[in-house]
């Protein structure tokens, strides 16, 4: 029973944190997500990658670095933006799965793409790693980057 | 191969695979996929990056698939590239260990830029590919 109890707090833990991160968003409080954040803590937005003059920019790197500049840009090119948490499904390791319909109305450039004033709602599967002290040490993104650039008017693969 | 994979669904199991926007009966919507996938790519392989299975019986698992176009797949024609895409599945197993839900994620985007299509595709191709 003790364990049980146990292992049912390590997941709501986990979950809490990760539904605390996505509060954050939600809030645009760009500070609040990373401080849920390890200093450390892995970012990986899987389909992410931005294609410039010089070099392409990829979705990989630290929660603190390329994390915190693609938050703070998002909520930037998209002000309203706003976050709709689905299913939470978490084990006993600290891992947590989280279904976010992420939307927006874009207002400003983002990247390299100009404002069309598009919108878009688009179904985001996030991957939380959660430690011992209920920071976030890893953290995944999946989405349709096809989806999104349907939404807001683009339909050339180079997204422009 | 397919119909043993499909065994390990429950008959009245539903699958959204958001990318394709295809939802519907898993048995009908996991074969069109797994048929699809594996006319246009022969020699398809699956790789499995992570897994963890949630205390509500959903396995969570970071796959990634691999294989060389040898035929056309929902409208982008073969042009020999090589396809090596993350997908994250979602498979909740019931009661009696079978699948009762299936979603799974991934980037078209991706996928469509990997095979060299000019223009964003879907299940239904039908748009000129340029």
């Amino acid at each position: 029973m003790a364990e049980q109890l146990a292992v049912r707090a390590i997941s709501e833990t986990a979950s809490a944190t990760a539904v605390a991160f996505i509060d954050a968003y939600q809030a645009h409080d760009v500070e609040r997500m990373v401080s849920l954040c390890s200093d450390d803590a892995g970012f990986h937005y899987v389909p992410y990658e931005i294609e410039g003059r010089q070099r392409v920019v990829r979705g990989s790197g630290k929660a603190h670095g390329i994390g915190k500049t693609f938050w703070a840009s998002m909520i930037d090119a998209f002000p309203d933006l706003s976050c709709d948490v689905g299913s939470v499904i978490s084990d006993e390791q600290g891992n947590v799965a989280m279904e976010v319909v992420v939307e927006g109305t874009q207002a400003r450039v983002f990247g390299p793409f100009g404002s069309l004033g598009g919108h878009f709602d688009l179904p985001h599967l996030f991957i939380f790693k959660v430690n011992d002290a209920g920071l976030i040490k890893d953290l995944s993104a999946y989405w349709d980057t096809a989806h999104w650039y349907e939404q807001l008017g683009r339909f050339e693969l180079d997204g422009r | 191969m397919i119909d043993s994979a499909l065994a390990l669904v429950d008959s009245n199991a539903s699958a959204d695979l958001t990318p394709l926007k295809l939802r519907g009966p898993a048995s009908e919507v996991m074969r069109r996929y797994v048929i699809d996938l594996a006319k246009a790519f022969p020699e398809l392989r699956l790789r499995i990056r992570s897994l963890f299975v949630g205390v509500d019986g959903t396995v969570v698992a970071e796959v990634t698939i691999e294989g060389t176009q040898a035929a056309e797949l929902w409208g982008i024609p073969s042009r020999g590239r090589v396809l090596e895409l993350d997908q994250v599945w979602l498979l909740h197993v019931d009661e009696n260990v079978k699948m009762d839900r299936v979603g799974a994620y991934w980037c078209q985007y991706q996928l469509c830029k990997m095979l060299g299509a000019r223009r964003l595709h879907r299940v239904s191709g039908g748009a000129s590919d340029g």
